[in-house]
């Protein structure tokens, strides 16, 4: 018996493939996202854990002045510290002959000999240093290969202030580089800014620091890793009088800051889609299960009458359950190891590793296949709960006839009486079919949700590039100079080539303190009535440099549990490290960085200083000629220690973080389609096997398949716009959800819903829903209604 | 108004008509050389046993189905080659069905399954009056549900005639009822031919039912048999059944 029960299911299965295959691809997107992403993150771990280990990765980066190498040894002493390695570090600019731009970078100490020190680079081309030739540098390999640099041949680079003609000796990469971005940038840009790697004794000469050094790495040990915090504080007090300017523990570091963001961003998106993906998938299987089972009742009854148990029965229709789970489980795998692929291979284009490879993980794609059984049995259960509660007698009686109460509707006479008896079919069978109605409602409002959330990625990251690039910075060009020069440079600024108008910035590196918070941050000094720095509120409105006190961002406010009007402390790196105070005049808003502004000259008196000047941001109004001479010019002046190009910049950042998250909004949307398809197919092809009859009735009666179809296409307008719409807050929602994730002191990313996403969205779920009837429509046009008429009800 | 022997023009001329299935590796012929005229303002009656391939004829005149050979005359027009939408385009405005089951909208009431016949055609009778002609005048608002077998078939029979068809196939429409209702339903049927003059097509396998007729055609097999007058018409109530 069991056996001819199995051939029945094989039957029955096959008799209606069609939906069941729109349930499977729900169930296989819904899993393939989770080992997709699971995978992806897996993959990524990976990596980073063995080119962690590989490189000897430091726990913590502290940034000062100048320390002696001595200051190192009492260091080591202090409890949680298990090895340190003192470095010189200093920015520098790249003179490239093919280049009119002079380039950013970095310069950083390495032994002159080859040895497994902390934060170790791996060659990936030519070798170590020779020790043959003095002047030699091992170049970060991907703007080596952006800028077609090979080892064997030489470079030109600008340290301190004078042109140094360098050998490559080879090309490296380094594990705190595996998301590079410029100082203040946030995003990688190959070709912009590199890291130059010069051996120790080379760089002491160049920068004076014999027996000396700026930058000191370190690892932790074991235990004192769980409270770095402390660690960085002890580090602090005994560097206290070197100036440090930054104590940066491994979670805040910027690289591995970023990939970390991009690791949980992923690990929330494989819960959230499977669930969303996997619910509907329940759902949708419900709706079928329900109609399976009400259309063999007769059968099971007979089936009971003849004395099969319910656990047969129970077991046969079960199978429907963990056919889909199966299937739709084992499809998901191969669709979710292809996403992991594909993902992985993007994420090779931001984030630089020896080896990123996309393996295959057994256990996640065996918890993929329960958890989708899970959610597919589930979906079954109703439906053949149903059926097994049953008696035998009571199956066999066909089921009682749907309600012919009125619907609530109809109380409202007035407006019944004129709605065209299309809707009035329409409106009672929503209202029938409850809970079909409300399945479909609610596939449709995640389908929608998953719209929004796809838009919103893409509208927050507009925004952001919007607030920054149009709203704060408004410069062309920003320099920044060795030291806190006098307004003459700003001055001579001023006359270099096309430049229409110039502003002075004051930056002065300090720990701000209040209550027992501190934090190392910055406040930049901006003349009154500045016009290429403007801080601004998150809802865009500028807010006036005050004449006497700050204006800090809110992050930077939230870690100091600072309010306005309160006053804050703040030491300043530099002149004698004295305790200031200042009162928080306002709160600002910043997406980039945890800006603190003052007016110029109050921060200049306050610090005793009459005009100081360590930035320059300039407007230009350049002929393409007039840019040349200008870049040939700053290349040539000594002081200046970095140039950005905002333009250039903003070229950058949304190229990258668009370009990104437009591959991730595409494939949402085509995962928010197969939620509608499916949902749709599934509802409205079940419907039309019920009112088979009906459909009959009309075409006999003259009416055109196109006509009866409008029908069914109305009513799954009505539910998919009542979904859509009630998704859209669930998509802000979700929206708000993923975008916390990539909020951090570097950058916070605003959560963020344009008008037109709205409009969008809604015409994207009508095309789906088009999409969707054109199917079925072909259905209704091709079916054989002649038969139906005169088949016994 | 009566059937003067010169008034008497076919309404729908079927010519050399066969219509074979086609069952996997083998063909069965259902109709075969089929001639056969259906006149103006007549009840005919197509008499045959089960299978004998009557619904396949009616289908034919109906415009439901194509023949595999053979025309379908219409006004001098030969529907089998019409389209589907052209074909469905005749039955919207000439044909009236009613069935063994009555194939109401179960979602709409008795008013409203009218209306969906008289929604599309170009001068179709108000549907209450249509509701009013079968007798179920204060049935209106009731669902297909609420009301009896025959009830719904007078549903069935007001929302065919509503749209004031030339042409009017009943296939079995008592074929589910007692024979109370029968006669009722039999009844209201040669009383919408006197009065309205459609021509009516009525399917049967009871040959007491076919002596209402005014022509009664034989059918087995797929093949004509007869075509005979009926000089002595009965009605309903006079059925022995
Ligand atoms: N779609 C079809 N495919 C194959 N065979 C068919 C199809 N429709 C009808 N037939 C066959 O054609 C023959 C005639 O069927 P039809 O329905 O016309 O008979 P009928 O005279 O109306 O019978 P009944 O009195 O039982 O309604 C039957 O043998 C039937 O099996
Ligand atoms: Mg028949």
């Amino acid at each position: 018996m069991v056996k001819i029960l199995d051939r029945k299911l094989l039957r029955d299965l096959l008799r209606t493939k069609g939906l069941l295959i729109a349930v499977i691809m729900i169930v296989a997107v819904g899993t393939g996202s989770f080992v997709g992403m699971l995978s992806t993150y897996d993959n990524l771990l990976i990596a980073r854990t063995s080119y962690y280990s590989r490189c000897r990765m430091a726990d913590f980066w502290i940034d000062l002045k100048k320390a002696p190498i001595s200051e190192i040894k009492n260091l080591e002493t202090l409890k949680g510290i298990s090895e340190l390695r003192e470095r010189i570090s200093f920015p520098v600019i790249v003179d490239l002959e093919n280049s009119n731009k002079p380039i950013n970078g970095l310069a950083l100490s390495m032994p002159a000999g080859p040895c497994s020190v902390i934060n170790n680079i791996v060659m990936k081309s030519g070798s170590y240093f020779t020790n043959d030739i003095r002047d030699e540098v091992i170049v970060s390999d991907k703007f080596a290969l952006a800028r077609n640099i090979q080892p064997g041949s030489f470079i030109n680079l600008i340290l301190n202030g004078t042109k140094k003609k360098l050998y490559v000796a080879g090309t490296a990469i380094s594990s705190e580089h595996i998301y590079l971005a410029p100082p203040g940038g946030i995003v990688d840009n190959p070709l912009g800014y590199g890291v130059f790697y010069l051996k120790r004794e080379y760089m002491e000469d160049v920068f004076g620091f014999h027996g000396a050094c700026n930058n000191i790495v370190g690892i932790l040990t074991p235990k004192a890793r769980y409270n770095s915090e402390q660690v960085l504080d002890n580090i602090n007090k005994s560097l206290k009088d070197y100036g440090v300017y930054a104590a940066t523990p491994l979670k805040l570091q910027f690289s591995n800051l970023t990939l970390s963001a991009e690791m949980g961003g992923l690990q929330t998106m494989a819960t959230m889609f499977p669930a969303m993906f996997l619910s509907v998938a329940a759902l949708v299987l419900n709706v079928l299960m329900t109609r399976i089972t009400e259309q063999q009742r007769t059968i099971v009854g007979t089936l009971k009458a003849l004395g099969i148990n319910n656990m047969t029965i129970f077991n046969h229709f079960i199978k429907y359950g963990l056919f889909v789970g199966v299937t739709g489980g084992i499809s998901g795998c191969i669709l979710g190891h292809w996403i992991a692929a594909w993902m992985t291979v993007m994420y090779k284009t931001f984030f630089e590793f020896p080896n990123l490879l996309n393996e295959l993980y057994p256990n996640t794609m065996l918890i993929a296949i329960l958890i989708s059984i899970v959610f597919s049995v589930i979906g079954t259960l109703r439906g053949v709960r149903r059926i097994i509660r049953l008696n035998p007698a009571e199956a066999m009686r066909e089921p009682t006839p749907t309600s012919c109460e009125n619907i609530l509707l109809e109380r409202w006479t007035r407006l019944w009486t004129n709605l065209d008896f299309r809707w009035q079919i329409i409106l009672r069978s929503l209202f029938r079919n409850k809970s079909r109605t409300l399945i479909g409602i609610v596939a449709a409002a995640i389908g929608s949700s998953m719209v929004v959330l796809a838009f919103g990625f893409v509208n927050s990251m507009d925004e952001m590039i919007e607030f920054q690039f149009s709203k704060v910075m408004l410069s062309d060009y920003n320099l920044s100079l060795k030291d806190d020069l006098n307004y003459g440079a700003f001055i001579e600024s001023k006359k270099l080539p096309g430049i229409s108008h110039a502003e002075p910035i004051f930056n002065v590196p300090c720990t701000f303190i209040n209550k027992n918070y501190h934090k190392k941050g910055m406040i930049s000094g901006l003349i009154s009535g500045a016009k290429l720095t403007i801080p601004r509120r998150a809802n865009g409105d500028s807010v006036p440099i005050p004449p006497v006190g700050l204006l800090m961002t809110k992050r930077m406010a939230q870690h100091l549990d600072i309010s306005e009007g309160q006053t804050v402390s703040f030491v300043p790196v530099r002149g004698e490290r004295k305790t200031y105070e200042a009162k928080v005049v306002s709160i600002i808003d910043s997406m980039i960085g945890l800006s603190v502004y003052a007016d110029f000259h109050y921060l200049n008196y306050l610090l005793g200083e009459t005009s100081a000047v360590s930035d320059i941001q300039l407007k230009s109004n350049q002929t393409p000629e007039q840019k040349i001479s200008f870049f040939k010019q700053l290349k040539t002046i000594p002081n200046i220690q970095s140039i950005d190009e905002i333009k250039v910049q903003k070229k950058i950042v949304t190229k990258q973080f668009t370009g990104a998250m437009q591959g991730t909004a595409f494939m949402m949307i085509m995962f928010a389609a197969v939620i509608f398809f499916g949902s749709i197919l599934n509802g409205t092809l079940i419907s039309i096997a019920e009112r088979h009859r009906e459909i009959a009735t009309f075409r006999v009666l003259g009416y055109q398949a196109m006509e009866v179809g409008t029908i069914f296409l109305r009513e799954n307008i009505v539910v998919n716009m009542i979904g859509t719409i009630a998704g859209l807050p669930l998509g802000y929602w979700l929206l708000v959800g993923m975008m916390s994730q990539f909020c951090n002191d570097a950058y916070s990313m605003p959560s963020v819903v344009y008008p037109s996403t709205w409009l969008w969205t809604i015409i994207l779920a009508m095309l789906f829903v088009l999409g969707a009837h054109w199917i079925v429509q072909k259905d209704i046009s091709k079916m054989d209604w002649s038969q139906a008429l005169s088949m016994k009800e | 108004m009566t059937n003067s022997k010169s008034a008497i023009k076919p309404e729908i001329k079927l010519v050399d008509l066969t219509k074979t299935y086609q069952m996997g590796e083998v063909k069965v012929q259902v109709l075969r050389d089929i001639d056969l005229e259906i006149y103006k303002g007549e009840l005919s009656v197509i008499l045959g046993p089960s299978g004998s391939g009557k619904s396949t004829l009616l289908n034919m005149i109906g415009g439901i189905d194509r023949p595999t050979s053979g025309k379908v005359l219409f006004d001098e027009n030969d529907i089998a080659t019409y389209s589907d939408s052209k074909l469905t385009e005749y039955r919207r405005s000439n044909v009236g069905f009613v069935f063994q089951f009555y194939n109401l909208v179960p979602t709409l009431t008795a008013r409203e399954n009218v209306q969906v016949s008289t929604e599309i055609c170009d001068n179709p009778m108000d549907p209450d009056e249509a509701l009013q002609h079968v007798g179920l005048g204060d049935r209106m608002d009731h669902f297909p549900a609420q009301m009896s077998g025959g009830q719904q078939q007078r549903v069935a029979i007001a929302r065919a005639l509503a749209k004031n068809p030339r042409l009017m196939l009943c296939d079995e429409p008592t074929g589910a009822l007692d024979t109370e209702t029968s006669v009722i339903v039999l009844n209201l049927l040669t009383k919408l031919n006197k009065e309205l003059n459609t021509t009516l097509v009525l399917i049967t396998h009871a040959p007491p039912i076919a002596r209402m007729a005014h022509r009664i055609i034989s059918i087995d097999s797929g093949k004509v048999e007869t075509t005979q007058i009926n000089k002595k018409r009965i009605k309903a109530e006079e059925i022995v059944w």
